[in-house]
Parts: C-alpha cells; sequence; structure tokens
C-alpha cells in the first residue's frame, strides 16, 4: 500500500512536471481596461497600507496626536472613512451617503465616542464600498462625467479620492515615526 | 429590356445632376476629458507644495520631526526629482536625472527644483490626450518595473506628491504653522 501511494505520487508529480516542462510561459492577457484597472492597481495597495495601519496603533496611541492642531490616529481613520464613503457612495450602489465620522472638526469628533472596533468596521466598509465603485468604472466610461461631481470624470473622482488619502497616509507615516513605529510601506524595504 | 435601358439611363441622369454631397467634416480633436480630470488634482496638489515650500522659513530646511524621516528640504528634492522621472514617463521624454533630494539643502535652490519639475510637468500634461493616455506602453521602474499606463503614470505621480505632502502637513504643524491646504481662501 505503501509503494502504491509512493508510485502514485510520484506519477502525479512526473506528470506534472512534464505538463509544466510543456507548456510555454503565455504572457498575462493584456487588460481590457488598462486605465481604470491601474487606477484601481494603486488604490488597492494604499488600502492595504491603510488597512495594516489602523491594526498596527498601539491602543495606547488611539487617540495620539503629534501637536493639538492636528487629528488624532483615531480622527485620521474617520476622516479617510469620510472621503471614501464621499467619492465612492453614488457609483457604489448607495442611494444616501454615510453620515460623515469625523465631526465637529474638534477633539469632540464623533469618532472620539465610538469604539475602536466600530470605527475600524466602519473604515473597511467604506474602502469595500469604493471596491464597488471601481467595479462600475471601466475604460468605455471612464471620461464620462462623474456621478458624484466636483471632479470630473468616473476615473479623475477615483483617482482623486485615491491621492487624498494617499496624503492622509502620509500624515500617519509621520505620525508612525514619531512613535518609533516602522509604516507598512516601508516595512517591506527593511523598515527604511 | 428596351424600356429598362431608358429607364436606368434617366435615373443616372437625374442623379448626375444632384450637386455632390459636401465632404465629410473633419474628426473631432482628441477628446482630453480624462487628462482634464487628472490634471485638476495636479494643479491642487502642485499648488499646495509650491505654497509649502514658499512658506516655510529657509531655518527650518533642515528640520525633520523625527530622525528617521526626510527632512523639509529633503522632502521638496524628494518631490522635485519623482515629478522629473515620473512625468518623463507620462511623456514618453525623459526629464533631466536630478537628484535636489540629496545634493541640495538651500530654500531657493530646491525651490528653483521644484517649480522646474513643475514646469516639465506641466508641459507633459499639455501634450497628452486620451488618444496617447492608455495602453500600457510605461513602465515604472520605480516600482518593481511595473507597466502603467501614461494616465496611470500621471495619476501616480499626483498621489506620490501628496503622500508627502502629508507629510509636510504635519511637519508644519509641528512648527506651528498653518499649511496651505488648511489656510483661510484669500479674500
Amino acid at each position: 500500500m505503501k509503494v502504491l501511494g509512493v508510485s502514485v505520487l510520484a506519477g502525479v508529480v512526473f506528470t506534472g512536471a512534464m505538463l509544466t516542462a510543456q507548456t510555454p510561459q503565455q504572457p498575462a492577457p493584456a487588460s481590457a481596461n488598462p486605465l481604470s484597472d491601474q487606477i484601481k492597481t494603486y488604490f488597492t495597495r494604499v488600502k492595504g497600507y491603510l488597512t495594516k495601519s489602523i491594526e498596527m496603533v498601539p491602543a495606547d496611541k488611539w487617540k495620539w496626536q503629534p501637536t493639538p492642531d492636528v487629528r488624532t490616529f483615531a480622527r485620521t481613520f474617520g476622516h479617510i472613512s469620510d472621503d471614501n464613503n464621499g467619492a465612492c457612495w453614488q457609483l457604489g450602489g448607495l442611494t444616501v451617503a454615510p453620515a460623515r465620522l469625523d465631526t465637529p472638526d474638534s477633539m469632540e469628533s464623533k469618532v472620539h465616542t465610538m469604539t475602536r472596533e466600530e470605527v475600524t468596521k466602519i473604515y473597511l466598509d467604506s474602502f469595500a464600498l469604493c471596491d464597488k465603485a471601481f467595479e462600475q468604472v471601466n475604460d468605455q466610461n471612464a471620461a464620462t462625467p462623474s456621478v458624484a461631481g466636483g471632479r470630473g470624470t468616473r476615473l479623475g473622482s477615483l483617482a482623486y479620492n485615491w491621492a487624498h488619502i494617499n496624503e492622509h497616509y502620509g500624515n500617519l507615516v509621520t505620525y508612525f515615526r514619531l512613535n518609533s513605529i516602522v509604516p507598512p510601506s516601508s516595512a517591506g524595504r527593511g523598515g527604511f | 429590356m428596351r424600356r429598362a435601358l431608358v429607364l436606368i439611363l434617366g435615373v443616372t441622369a437625374v442623379a448626375c445632376s444632384q450637386p455632390a454631397p459636401p465632404p465629410a467634416p473633419p474628426p473631432p480633436p482628441p477628446s482630453t476629458a480624462i487628462v482634464s480630470s487628472l490634471k485638476g488634482g495636479y494643479e491642487m496638489m502642485k499648488g499646495y507644495v509650491t505654497q509649502a515650500a514658499e512658506q516655510i522659513p529657509e531655518a527650518k530646511y533642515s528640520y525633520q520631526p523625527t530622525k528617521d524621516v526626510r527632512t523639509i528640504g529633503q522632502l521638496i528634492g524628494h518631490i522635485a526629482d519623482a515629478n522629473h522621472l515620473i512625468c518623463g514617463y507620462s511623456s514618453g521624454q525623459a526629464g533631466p536625472a536630478t537628484s535636489a533630494e540629496k545634493s541640495m539643502t538651500k530654500k531657493a535652490d530646491l525651490q528653483k527644483a521644484l517649480a522646474d519639475s513643475f514646469a516639465f510637468c506641466d508641459k507633459a500634461y499639455a501634450a497628452m490626450t486620451n488618444d496617447v493616455v492608455g495602453g500600457q506602453d510605461v513602465t515604472m521602474t520605480i516600482i518593481n518595473n511595473m507597466k502603467t499606463t501614461r494616465a496611470g503614470a500621471f495619476a501616480f505621480n499626483s498621489a506620490h506628491d501628496m503622500e508627502h505632502y502629508g507629510n509636510l502637513v504635519t511637519y508644519m504643524r509641528m512648527n506651528k504653522m498653518v499649511p496651505p491646504s488648511s489656510a483661510p481662501p484669500a479674500k
């Protein structure tokens, strides 16, 4: 039984190896939507950094701020949720815009009355909403007016949101470094 | 048969007597909707970064909130270098290989490098239409040789600069300065 099992396994491995050897490497097919797919790829990258960021903030730093004139960690995450929701709610299929989290613009912000888990859920939901919005954009309708208005085309409005949340990721990078934490975008480079 | 021939000749004669149809109108100029849309975000970012570089005093160009991050001067230089590199990809015309981040410390030099780099990006934007922004024909060697579109490279440049503007915002606030994006509108 043991010999049979080893033989079958060897056969499977050998056959697999032969198939691999005989099948030439095919280049990845070109995207049918190179423009919109590219912006989504970039958005997905910063989404990954920001998703990791909210996990990385130590519990005792949740309401930390480097100076009283800027948002705390918690408020920055609330603000990013608001950015995503504002840019993506219509394309994402909602009929009513989600309520703002980071309001008023002070330490009395609603974010500070919520638990970290509540803020995190809304934050992650806002990224999921933008993922849905991206599903509604392709290279055929990329240049059509944005349903959210304000930033020209559908693609332009999503690209603007990506740049905007990247600005706030830039805030967070400095916050992390001030707390001797390596930000997610630098972690893969050995911390530099 | 003869009657049919007469009929054909008659129809042909009538057709020949009609004026020639007007020439087809020239094709519309290529749309610039996507480039214009992306350029809106670029112009806003350019204004913020340029104003921040102007607003920060020379003595603070060597400021860094902690030793693990760039100084203000290095951030301005990094943005200038990135503009030349990435807008070079976008336009297909390689920009000057500057190293302002590593070689410059004086405010005037860094402001000039920044202004030159934005002027280079302005030219790249001016030459673009929707006809040439697509196609995965640009290789971004700075991020793992990623293939991208020309529009993607433009958008990447704006988002990259915005990330570093986000660094500058925190640096400025820590030095009791109001960053341009939060300043009250000019009256």
